[in-house]
């Protein structure tokens, strides 16, 4: 499975910066998966947790308020407050 | 006797101010160092979205939505970020001076209104004119999303409401802790409608631009940015549409483009003022070692008058 680049970032800082093979994102619509080579999307989010996945390792990001931009290489996450659930 | 006494008191007075420099540039350098490193994410977080508002700017049709919607920008609002504290070199005379050409080159209409942050820009418009519709001071020392909120609430609401028809804003850009740049950006409405990729021209000559400024930041501190502008122009679909994310991407956006501005602004403020008191301390060093000279000198010639004084009484007494 082709891996590509995650960044979740706030205005502040850039929350989590990785490479992922996986990312579920809480689309203002719903939820959905994001995997390599995603059609080009970009959506509104709802408050909720990102899941991100790499080799079997998985990291987990509570955010609010904000978007995401899906192309083919790199996901951009932007929004107000991210918060990184350790483990 | 009396010139000794001068000497000394200007030279003590000249280092205890050299001394107060001195802790200034220091003070200023600090905080710094701690806002320094907001500055990348706040910027890397507006360029993004400034990005995906061009680009849905760019495949909407301009009257499909009132932010795009290029208007006859007969009432112009300026927004002016300068800082609260003086004593930083030009700083706020160059931001204030790009600001007033812009007026200047509006022609002064009457009707073209100020919008103004930090309590030196706001006394100058008082003072100047045009007086500043909306004024913010007290600029918070750390980044402040709240403030950035506020003043874009502000705008947005002037814009809807038809007070204003284009927004600019004017605010130093963080080059480096040596040095930062005046630069205008245009807000409101979003250019780039014309299906232009992600150009980005406005009507007044002197703004920014992009290719430029990678540029300049490129020669200071050796980083490019990577993945900028005129990447490939993606198609993006939009979750639920286009004119539904714009509705709620372009206030996100707005607040992000402000507090990136407060914060390069703030940075930049700091950079002048830590340049400005090291200037300072070096010239009363200079200063110091003049009027230490001349003191020197003047009491060496009281003491040789003093001697040939002492020799003439005792050849008269011979």
């Amino acid at each position: 499975m082709s891996d590509f680049a995650l960044r979740i970032l706030t205005r502040q800082e850039t929350v989590l910066a990785t490479r992922v093979t996986s990312v579920l994102i809480p689309g203002s619509e719903g939820d959905f998966q994001v995997l390599g080579n995603h059609a080009p999307i970009v959506s509104a989010l709802r408050p909720g947790r990102i899941v991100a996945a790499c080799n079997g390792e998985q990291k987990d990001v509570e955010v609010t308020g904000g978007f995401v931009v899906v192309t083919p290489d790199h996901v951009d996450v932007l929004v107000d407050l991210a918060d990184l659930t350790p483990g | 006797m009396e010139e000794l006494r001068d000497l000394r008191r200007r030279i003590r007075s000249v280092r205890s101010t050299q001394q107060i420099t001195r802790a200034m540039s220091l003070v200023a350098s600090t905080r710094l160092r701690r806002i320094e490193r907001f500055v990348e994410p706040a910027r890397t977080y507006a360029e993004t979205l400034r990005r995906i508002v061009l680009d849905i700017a760019a495949r909407t049709p301009p009257w499909a939505h009132p932010l795009l919607k290029p208007k006859e920008a007969v009432t112009r609002a300026y927004l002016v970020i300068t800082s609260d504290r003086g004593l930083a070199g030009g700083y706020n005379a160059e931001i204030l001076r790009r600001a007033t050409d812009l007026l200047g080159a509006a022609n002064l209409i009457p009707g073209h209104v100020v919008v103004v942050a930090g309590r030196k820009g706001r006394d100058f418009f008082r003072r100047r004119g045009p007086r500043p519709v909306r004024e913010y001071v007290h600029l918070p020392d750390t980044p402040d999303e709240a403030l950035a909120r506020h003043i874009s609430e502000g705008l947005l609401a002037d814009y809807f409401e038809g007070r204003i028809d284009s927004v600019h804003m004017v605010f130093a850009r963080f080059v480096s802790r040596g040095s930062y740049q005046p630069d205008v950006v245009q807000l409101l409405p979003v250019e780039g409608a014309q299906h232009a990729g992600y150009q980005d021209q406005t009507r007044i000559p002197v703004t920014h631009n992009e290719g430029d400024r990678n540029e300049v930041i490129g020669r200071n501190n050796g980083t490019r940015d990577r993945e900028r502008p005129n990447g490939p122009h993606l198609p993006f679909t939009y979750e639920p549409s286009p004119e539904s994310v714009l509705d709620r991407l372009f206030p996100h956006y707005l607040v992000s483009a402000v507090y990136a501005a407060l914060v390069e602004a703030k940075a930049s403020e700091l950079a002048a003022r830590t340049i400005a008191m090291d200037s300072a301390t070096d010239n009363a060093g200079e200063l110091i070692e003049r009027l230490t000279l001349t003191y020197n000198r003047a009491r060496q010639a009281e003491i040789t008058q003093e001697i040939s004084e002492i020799a003439t009484g005792a050849e008269s007494l011979r």
